[in-house]
């Protein structure tokens, strides 16, 4: 019973921490689609495309290492606590730091 | 037996170092009356603001002292002076960070705080001063990339989307901590799902490690993009002393300098509330003395070489705000700015005595007070007299505007509380590793001499 209790938990928080990581996601593809727009329209427009293209690159890029570090980092640690608790057979441990 | 004795004394000093850093858990687990008297205060300076901003909301920007052709005031000294302290995390701990420089450890959270919170105060600012604000909807449906104005929105939304993940790695490892301490609960839970299931394995701390070095290494040119854009919001125009090549260095410069007197004044007011004499030393103190008297200088240089440039060119329509400033409507304010963010803190820090605790301190508040003029004596006098044919505008501050004003500070403070209540101000776990890290900061030494 208690074990069953502490794995739907472990699950909840494993979903939750997930949910962060998807909400970024969410985020990072609001502003891909916000500066997809304004080049689009800038385009269409030609109302200086050039200037658009290269800022929404700018932007892009530092969006893209933010999102592969925080994928890595979240995903990494994610995985390894996950491994801790099974071999713990429910909880996570004291931190060992 | 002299294993076990080691192994003893090791086990001993592990004990010691966890009482003594006991401390740091204090505030969050035990609250004070001071905490709620504060708090409390606080929140009826921010519920005032509130009010003040409501009716503004109700009756529009005419309860302010905006006009025509001053349009920017307040608000917009407030978005550029916070984004510019904004700037303390990002110095303080990535430049530090990368530079191995190991004093940095107990002072980096108290910036990273600061700068994810202020980030928001200055775009908060900005949504005020559109006074209707559904009006964002425009830049996002139909912002172009020609103005200024949406270089700033990217910029920031870039700036606060990494320094917020800035902030959040290194706290990783202390949330794990607190959630092994807190018994079952909210804030257990809340810890569980914040620290992702850290347990400090080896793969966990080699990642962890390089996903804040690189976020350390993206956010400096992020950081000075952003001020950068900040200044462009007015360099760009031909308006008269704003069409400058220097504003964005200067921007940059006035930004680092505000934000290390802003992270100065953060850490007394720590050290002072929670007893953490022992984390923010007096060597911090004198260090973060030494940096501001270097941006002090640096400022002075920047503002001379801006003035003398207006003055030399002669130009009428210059003329005419730079003697404004000098000598006309705008003089109190800019000499009050000369003497708060040069005279004030040079004097106080050229000297070894007055480098104090106290001496940066003072010359820390000072500065911000001056560095809000600067950008207040930027923004304001340049709209009095416009390029285009105009009325001399006049510019009177209301109380819905320093209302406003003062329950930003207030807000600051009580999210800056609710955030030691939660977590530690001071990362634990760094100070915790570099108190193990006397073998490598050793060997690293050797690696900067020649050999002997």
């Amino acid at each position: 019973m208690e074990e069953g209790k502490a794995s739907v938990r472990n699950k909840v928080i494993l979903g939750l921490q997930i949910f962060l990581l998807a909400c970024f996601y969410l985020f990072a593809l609001g502003v891909f689609t916000f500066l997809g727009c304004a080049v689009y329209r800038s385009v269409v427009n030609n109302d200086h495309p050039i200037h658009a293209i290269v800022l929404s690159s700018v932007i892009s890029f530092a969006f893209l290492i933010i999102g592969s570090v925080m994928s890595m980092v979240f995903i990494v640690i994610i995985k390894e606590g996950q491994k801790k608790i099974r071999e713990n057979g429910g909880s996570v441990d004291e931190s060992k730091i | 037996m002299a294993a076990n004795k080691s192994e003893g004394e090791s086990g001993m000093e592990n004990k010691a170092t966890k009482i003594r850093d006991e401390i740091l858990y204090w505030p969050i687990l035990r609250t004070g009356k001071g905490y709620y008297v504060t708090f409390t205060i606080l929140s009826f300076v921010v519920l005032f603001a509130a009010f003040a901003y409501f009716q503004q909301f109700k009756y529009g920007l005419g309860v302010t002292g905006l006009n025509s052709p001053i349009f920017w005031g307040i608000y917009i000294t407030n978005f550029v002076f916070f984004i510019g302290v904004s700037h303390a995390g990002t110095l303080i701990s990535a430049i530090l960070r990368i530079s191995k420089a190991e004093w940095r450890r107990t002072i980096t959270r108290s910036a990273e705080v600061i700068t994810v919170l202020v980030l928001f105060f200055g775009l908060g600012n900005i949504l005020i001063d559109l006074g209707r604000i559904d009006r964002l909807m425009i830049v996002i449906l139909h912002g172009r990339f020609q103005s200024p104005l949406l270089w700033d929105v990217v910029s920031l939304t870039t700036y606060l989307t990494a320094s917020s993940f800035y902030l959040y790695l290194p706290l990783i490892p202390d949330i794990a901590m607190l959630r092994d301490r807190m018994p079952p609960g909210f804030r257990r839970n809340l810890y569980e799902v914040l620290s992702l299931g850290w347990v400090g394995t080896e793969k966990q701390i080699h990642y962890l490690e390089k996903g804040i070095s690189i976020m350390a290494v993206t956010v400096l040119p992020i950081a000075v993009s952003v001020h950068t854009v900040v200044s462009y919001v007015f360099s760009m125009t031909v308006q008269p002393m704003w069409h400058s090549s220097i504003f964005g260095p200067y921007f940059v410069v006035g930004a680092i300098f505000s934000g290390i007197a802003g992270i100065i004044v953060a850490m007394a007011v720590l050290r002072r509330v929670f007893h953490l004499e022992g984390y923010f030393r007096e060597i911090h103190f004198n260090y973060l003395g030494i940096l501001l008297l270097v941006m002090t200088c640096l400022w002075f240089y920047f503002t001379f070489c801006e003035y003398i440039t207006v003055f030399y060119g002669n130009e009428p329509f210059e003329m005419s705000i730079f003697f404004e400033k000098m000598s006309g409507k705008y003089a109190p304010q800019f000499w009050a700015m000369f003497i708060t963010c040069f005279v004030i803190p040079f004097t106080i820090l050229v000297n070894k005595k007055t480098r104090n605790v106290t001496g940066t301190v003072i010359a820390s508040i000072s500065v911000n007070i001056g560095m809000w003029l600067e950008r207040f004596t930027i923004v304001v006098p340049t709209l009095m007299h416009p390029r285009l044919p105009y009325e001399l505008g006049t510019y009177h501050p209301t109380w819905v505007e320093w209302a406003i004003f003062i329950g930003c500070f207030a807000l600051f403070s009580m999210i800056y509380m609710v955030f030691t209540k939660l977590f530690p101000i001071v990362s634990l776990w760094e100070v915790q590793e570099g108190r193990e890290a006397h073998g490598e900061v050793t060997e690293r030494l050797k690696t900067y001499l020649p050999p002997s």
